[in-house]
């Protein structure tokens, strides 16, 4: 009996040393790793390697006088460069805010008067004048709504023959900036860089335990979740059209390209593939539905299915997929509405029931 | 043999658990009473109060989009009026993620760090007196086009020190220079340098009562201890009424909405209903645009509202042993009598989520003489050219986590808690000195207890 009592009580000791480091021994190592290398690092690596491919586009359309096939695979290049950028929105922590990539490259609005100053004068326009232009903060003259405006123009129309050859050297010279800032930010986050990444997966100052990296993670895709609801499509139902009456066109983001719906989209993505695990074909599946799941089965089935539900409202919105979000902030004012709707239920759940349930592991 | 096992397992039970150290109460892991945000993460200082209502929160929400606002060029269709000089374009530049801004090291890019000028008057309670050609801030920026009012320059020289101890430290001292192409600088020109600080728990400190402020000032050290105290008195041109000062390095802003309004005129260069006329109004770079005010009352409210209803995020560490000793040292050394731990706020605001809040934000809002190190020599209503505000402490120590560096001081200058610390003289220096003497453990400590606030 007193030898069972001493087992007992070396079972005890055993688990209680254990609970003690419960922060240091790394119960959610491989959630936390897969999110880092297989969705944080891949959407950045991704992101990178397109506006590569963006910049030889450009140069294409410099080389020889722009054609229409270059100007519609340059703007279709735009495209795929911007889907993991917004899709990388739901985790804008580190080196994207800290190092000031997020305003050299995604400053809104355009400043079309200063672009147009700068290609009525006589400046050399290259990167490193582009990347000067304002310090480090950019003022509208630059970035993909820079980029955005020159391949579009400012009614979404224009054509290859109307470029002049200032206009190119000012696009080349903002896709070579933009492209530094995109290699300056996945440079940051790998091993053989900066390897911020190091900073999520071991514990330091700025993460001192597991659950701290946690709560960073789901705070970031809450974070996005209310921003595309209370911010970004509520601007858009608050402002004006381009005539001041309302509509709120002029509050639309990607306005020129149309592209307003694939970056909502793509922002609710980037909650997705956090949760889920996995992004495009990278990614094993562990996320933090993995975390959830263990805990409250019922909440992990609620949070995937709005998910779903806010990515579908948004593909919808105006009646049908093809549908800019310029046209039904005209005429179906209601789609975006029911939209915004569906990203605040999820915004809620996320934040009345996710983070506690994060805070309390 | 069996009792080992059981002090064993004792042993670890206890130091599993959490400490419950008396002098602390619990109500100061929430140190922004009943707004408090419980997440400590890079947007903890993104947060709205959490005890709003649907038409507070909604209100935020549209504060929150003005602050991240970036002003173009006029005329366009959004976010006109940048300029014509101005030092950033929104809010965000220079406080990013609300936090604090790094200290720049190139007089290049200046990052959120801004240059006040003056000269000097008679009664300089009156406040600044404007520079002919650069008025009362410098501006090194302007739109395309325009010449900006010039550039600075800034060089370091380094000084090394040691602690009783023996560990050696270094303190690093900017010194800056500012030339103009379009103004004659005068020989008389005072500078005082000042980064963008964090933006958390302010409408907090706007709901304190002026009383409890005003029952601090011991102007003439009556008691003996080495500590003045002494409360801005500043004009407040949002009602054309001298008041108390409470924002700003020096204390120099009255209200809020005062301070919110100043700062989108002088460093974004966008008039408002309280500031009509631009900045460059008068100089050489004026516009001459009529399309003043540039931001409309409304907006402006809801900016001033939303720097009003941010949270303050939750402590780590609380309960900590280090950061308990760290405390004790803390209250022992006597860096309480100016960083005030505790108020419970009034009832007299606007905002009912803000009154009667127990609040821990480490501030007596009075200035205090900080020696000639770090003076800026520049007289700001009624502070004197060595003082300068008492800077709350609550979030401090997530700077990194917000911000990725953990930059301190009116012109950023610390590059850590401890070399702040260091920084400190005038009235603070047997404080400093007592720190100085303090064993490396123990030294430590108080700073892990400092960073947990």
């Amino acid at each position: 009996m007193q030898k069972i009592s001493i087992y007992v009580l070396f079972i005890t000791t055993l688990f209680f040393s254990t609970s003690c480091k419960k922060d240091h021994v790394g119960v959610y190592d491989a959630e936390i790793n897969n999110i880092t290398d297989n969705i944080i690092i891949a959407t950045y690596t991704e992101l990178d390697a397109k506006a590569a491919d963006l910049l030889a586009a450009v140069q294409d359309l410099r080389v020889s006088g722009a054609t229409e096939p270059e100007l519609t695979v340059a703007r279709d290049l735009w495209r795929a460069t911007r889907s993991p950028w917004e899709a990388s929105e739901g985790f804008l922590f580190g080196p994207v805010a800290d190092n000031e990539i997020d305003p050299n490259i995604d400053t809104w609005p355009l400043d079309s008067i200063g672009v147009d100053a700068i290609l009525a004068g006589t400046d050399v326009i290259s990167k490193s004048y582009i990347d000067s232009l304002s310090g480090d903060a950019g003022t509208g003259l630059k970035g993909f709504h820079a980029i955005e405006y020159f391949l579009w123009g400012s009614s979404g129309n224009r054509t290859a023959a109307s470029f002049s050859v200032r206009e190119l050297e000012y696009l080349v010279a903002a896709v070579e900036s933009l492209k530094g800032k995109t290699a300056e930010l996945k440079n940051a986050w790998i091993v053989s860089g900066g390897n911020f990444g190091k900073e999520l997966k071991q514990k330091g100052t700025r993460y001192p335990s597991e659950k701290d990296v946690l709560v960073e993670l789901a705070e970031g895709i809450r974070g996005i979740t209310g921003e595309v609801f209370d911010t970004k499509i509520q601007n858009t139902l608050d402002g004006l059209d381009l005539d001041g009456v309302a509509g709120g066109i002029r509050e639309e983001e990607s306005r020129f390209s149309n592209n307003t719906k694939n970056d909502f989209t793509n922002n609710i993505q980037s909650v997705a593939n956090v949760y889920l695990g996995s992004y495009n074909t990278s990614g094993n599946g562990k996320g933090l539905s993995d975390v959830v799941a263990s805990k409250n089965p019922t909440l992990d089935a609620k949070i995937k299915l709005q998910i779903t539900d806010a990515i579908n409202a948004i593909q919808q919105i105006g009646g049908s997929i093809g549908t800019t979000y310029s046209t039904a902030l005209g005429s179906d004012r209601a789609s975006i509405e029911a939209a915004q709707t569906k990203v605040s239920t999820l915004e809620a759940t996320l934040r009345t029931e996710l983070i506690p349930l994060i805070q309390n592991l | 043999m069996k009792n080992l096992f059981y002090i064993f397992t004792l042993t670890l039970l206890i130091s599993c658990g959490k400490e419950n150290i008396k002098d602390n109460e619990d109500s100061e892991e929430f140190p922004g009473g009943a707004t408090t945000y419980t997440s400590i993460f890079s947007g903890s200082f993104e947060q709205p109060s959490t005890n709003m209502n649907a038409a507070e929160i909604a209100r935020h929400a549209a504060g929150d989009a003005g602050f991240e606002r970036i002003f173009v060029t006029s005329p366009a269709p959004v976010n006109q009026g940048v300029g014509p000089i101005f030092n950033h374009v929104s809010c965000v530049s220079c406080h990013p993620k609300n936090g604090k801004s790094v200290q720049p090291t190139s007089g290049l890019d200046l990052k959120g760090l801004l240059f006040r000028v003056s000269i000097p008057r008679a009664d300089e309670s009156q406040g600044p007196m404007p520079v002919p050609g650069l008025g009362g801030q410098f501006q090194q920026r302007a739109i395309l086009g325009t010449t900006s009012e010039g550039s600075a320059q800034i060089s370091f020289s380094e000084t090394t020190h040691t602690f009783s101890d023996g560990t050696p430290y270094a303190l690093r001292k900017p010194t800056y220079t500012l030339t103009s192409t379009t103004a004659t600088i005068p020989a008389n020109m005072m500078v005082s340098p000042r980064i963008a600080q964090q933006v958390i728990g302010l409408g907090l400190l706007e709901a304190i009562s002026e009383t409890d402020i005003i029952a601090q000032q011991d102007i003439n050290d009556v008691n003996g201890d080495g500590i003045s105290g002494k409360a801005n008195r500043v004009f407040n041109p949002a009602n054309n009424l001298f008041e108390l000062g409470r924002f700003g390095w020096k204390a120099n802003n009255a209200s809020l909405l005062e301070q919110t309004a100043g700062a989108i005129h002088q460093d974004i260069g966008i008039t408002s209903y309280i500031f009509p006329q631009e900045s460059a109004s008068g100089q050489v770079q004026d516009d001459g645009l009529t399309d003043d005010p540039e931001i409309d009352s409304q907006s402006l409210v809801n900016l001033a509202f939303y720097v009003q209803s941010l949270a303050v995020p939750k402590r780590r560490f609380f309960n900590d042993a280090n950061t308990n000793n760290g405390k004790k040292i803390f209250f022992n050394i006597g860096c309480n009598n100016c960083h005030t731990q505790k108020y419970i706020t009034g009832n007299s605001s606007p905002f009912t989520f803000l009154n009667n809040q127990t609040i821990y934000p480490y501030t007596d809002m009075l200035l205090h003489d900080m020696g000639n190190d770090l003076a800026d020599g520049r007289p700001d209503f009624l502070a004197n050219g060595n003082e300068w505000r008492t800077p709350p402490l609550w979030g401090i120590g997530l700077s990194e986590l917000v911000n990725g560096h953990t930059s301190l001081l009116h012109d950023g200058r610390a590059r850590n808690i401890l070399e702040a610390i260091m920084w400190h003289g005038g009235e603070a220096e047997s404080q400093k000195n007592k720190v100085s003497k303090l064993s490396k453990k123990d030294r430590e400590d108080l700073v892990k207890f400092v960073s947990s606030l």
